[in-house]
């Protein structure tokens, strides 16, 4: 499983990159080591890297939602053009297709490269709801509940199968 | 040993004067020396004692040290097996040093957690490591392709709009609506190279559906070079032949019967109907372009009509046209199926056709009315069904401008006797100026039921004036020779 991880996170190297830079991010501005910033291996931590656990509720659920977040935010914006451009309307200008499929492709990547790890989804589920106080409780839930979802389906590739499945429907419709 | 007791023993000679002799007053009795001896050697035990601790604990560290690292100075023990030796200090020992992890040289520092595995410069180092240059310039690009990718989509904005509402109409099966839209938004688009290809297609489709076989086959050819998906689209590549075809069959048509078609005059329809079978022998013109066999198969269908054959040899003949056709072209004899049923009254089978024809294109104005028929040329007379039949037809357009529905109402009213509302609908309608020979003769016979005298002038006068004359039934109404209802539902009359 750790290969096919791997090997999807190849594939999909630009959305890849970007996450580990967000997560490399927000451990600078918490002020946690990092203790291996590679982003690329052969295993279950490639696209992510490899910090310390964050011990406070905030620090927690940044390190997981931020990354996912702005991910899925610059997936959100280079889809669209894509999706009415190519799928939808079909525009024929060459320039604007040639755009809108390096858009649709960095938009897959980001999206199939956007849940935290499980070691941080559990870490998060444990700041906020052993040690954080209610109101994060209560704020962090909704992100925390997508993170710690999207986590497992990440781990497992079911986001690559559902973007590529996407991507079929689109192109079948 | 011998060196430290001489070493001793030369000491406290040197202490106590020169060497040999000792004062009177330090002569010491025999248990007296013993017991100094004593103190002496506790006193070499003890110094001992203490060099040995120091060497051994000297010792220890240097075998953790190697037990960590190997030759190349990697680390090749877990920090388990370190925190192992580590509780040791829980049993009183002397606490011991855990070495950093990371360099394998400095100490752990404690004061991020008992068991951090750390050194506070290696931890120092971590936190300060730099981000990798490679994902923010992926980040970047991204956001310059995002960037470029919504402004061609916000350029595209108002294109897409007005694909949007064509895409709604197409969906509802509005094509008339669709068909506006999409002509709407490739006149708007200035250059050919960036165009929705999506439109075209649907454009093509919308044309070859209603027969409007000129317009799509323009299409296929404008776009269909430089478009592979236009251009080598097996169904639409056949358009331009096709349509060929079709003018190819009606000028040959046009040329063996278009003498009686257009005039009055009565003929034969055995004779004409031979020279369409003549146009079918010959299969194609003198430039080698194949007729198009359903095409002729229709003509003989008009002439049926025209020479007023019986109904029954009509159906019969579209039946035969749907059967060669095999569902490609239903506009050449669907509506015609409708309309031959209709004023037959049989309402069943119109029935059945105008929803064949409802799947495609609820737009098809005249077919409401021309099904609405059904329903007071039959046996039974139906005002509920033509009311509802006029509902559907308003409903299919998005504004008051649908074409004819009024009619439909004013007729569905005059039947149920309600002739306030048959003079508002049909008020409504030639009010917009659809000055057509049934609704001019509907809005007479609607001033005559609400005794509106000047109404039905003002129609006689516009008939007298466009060089013909009020419908004969509507006459006969007016002089008492026929009832409201028999006019309505003459399925020869004037309405």
């Amino acid at each position: 499983m750790s290969a096919i991880y791997a090997i999807t996170r190849f594939i999909t190297f630009p959305g890849a990159a970007v996450r580990a830079m967000w997560e490399h991010l927000i451990c600078k501005i918490c002020g946690v080591p990092v203790e291996d910033n590679r982003t690329f291996r052969f295993d279950e931590m490639s696209s992510h890297i490899e910090h310390e656990l964050m011990p406070k509720a905030t620090g927690a659920f940044a390190i997981g939602f931020v990354p996912a977040f702005l991910n899925g935010l610059l997936a959100f914006l280079l889809a669209i053009g894509p999706v009415l451009g190519l799928f939808v309307f079909e525009m024929s200008g060459t320039v604007g297709r040639i755009i809108n499929i390096a858009a649709y492709y960095f938009a897959f990547s980001l999206y199939v490269n956007s849940y935290p790890t499980v070691e941080d989804a559990l870490n998060m589920k444990e700041a906020v709801y052993k040690r954080g106080n209610i109101a994060q409780k209560i704020f962090y839930a909704p992100g925390f509940l997508g993170c710690y979802v999207g986590a497992y389906l990440e781990k497992y590739c079911v986001t690559f199968i559902l973007a590529v499945a996407m991507l079929v429907l689109f192109i079948v419709k | 040993m011998d060196d430290f007791e001489k070493k001793d023993l030369q000491n406290s000679e040197n202490e106590s004067g020169s060497a040999g002799i000792r004062p009177e007053e330090e002569e010491k009795s025999p248990t007296q020396v013993e017991d100094d001896l004593v103190k002496e050697l506790e006193g070499i035990r003890d110094l001992l004692q203490n060099e040995l601790d120091s060497a051994n604990d000297e010792a220890e560290i240097t075998v953790r040290h190697e037990e960590v690292l190997d030759e190349n100075g990697e680390l090749i023990q877990e920090l388990d097996e370190i925190d192992e030796e580590s509780d040791d200090e829980e049993t009183g020992e002397p606490k011991e040093r855990r070495i950093c992890a990371c360099c394998g040289e400095n100490e752990c520092d404690d004061s991020f957690g008992e068991d951090y595995p750390y050194c506070a410069e290696c931890r120092k180092l971590m936190t300060a490591s730099p981000v990798h240059v490679g994902g923010i310039l992926m980040a970047i690009v991204m956001i310059v392709v995002a960037g470029a990718s919504l402004f061609f989509c916000a350029k595209n904005s108002s294109g897409y709009m007005t694909l949007i509402d064509a895409e709604t109409a197409y969906s509802e099966k509005k094509l008339i609506d669709a068909a506006t839209s999409y002509n709407s938004y490739l006149q708007s688009v200035s250059s050919s190279d960036d165009v929705s290809l999506k439109a075209v297609k649907s454009l093509i489709e919308i044309f070859s559906s209603m027969g409007y076989y000129n317009d799509a086959s323009t299409l296929v050819t404008t776009y269909g070079e430089s478009n592979p998906s236009i251009g080598k689209n097996e169904k639409y590549s056949k358009i331009p032949e096709t349509y060929a075809s079709f003018l190819a069959t009606s000028s040959a048509i046009n040329s063996a019967i278009g003498d009686v078609i257009n005039s009055n005059e009565k003929f034969d329809y055995d004779e004409k109907a031979a020279e369409l079978d003549k146009l079918l022998k010959e299969g194609k013109d003198k430039e080698g372009t194949a007729y198009s066999e359903i095409f002729i198969e229709y003509y003989k269908y008009v002439l049926m009509s025209v020479a007023k054959v019986d109904s029954s040899k009509q159906i019969e003949q579209l039946l035969k046209v749907m059967e060669l056709d095999k569902g490609e072209n239903p506009w050449i004899y669907m509506p015609n199926l409708v309309s031959v049923y209709a004023n037959e009254g049989d309402s069943e089978n119109a029935g059945r056709y105008f929803e064949e024809c409802m799947k495609v294109n609820i737009q098809e104005s005249d077919l409401y009315m021309v099904y609405a028929n059904a329903f007071r040329f039959g046996e039974k007379v139906d005002a509920d069904k033509i009311l509802e039949i006029a509902d559907r037809a308003k409903a299919s357009w998005p504004s008051n401008a649908a074409p004819g529905y009024q009619q439909i109402y004013a007729v569905a009213y005059l039947l149920k006797g309600d002739g306030e509302n048959a003079m508002k609908a049909i008020e409504e309608y030639v009010g917009q100026g659809n000055y057509t020979v049934s609704a001019c003769n509907l809005y007479a016979l609607c001033s005559l039921y609400v005794k509106d005298n000047d109404g039905y002038q003002k129609m006689v006068d516009l008939f007298k004036n466009s060089g013909s004359s009020i419908g004969k039934t509507i006459v006969k109404y007016k002089n008492g020779k026929m009832t409201l209802e028999e006019v309505l539902t003459d399925n020869g009359g004037d309405i």
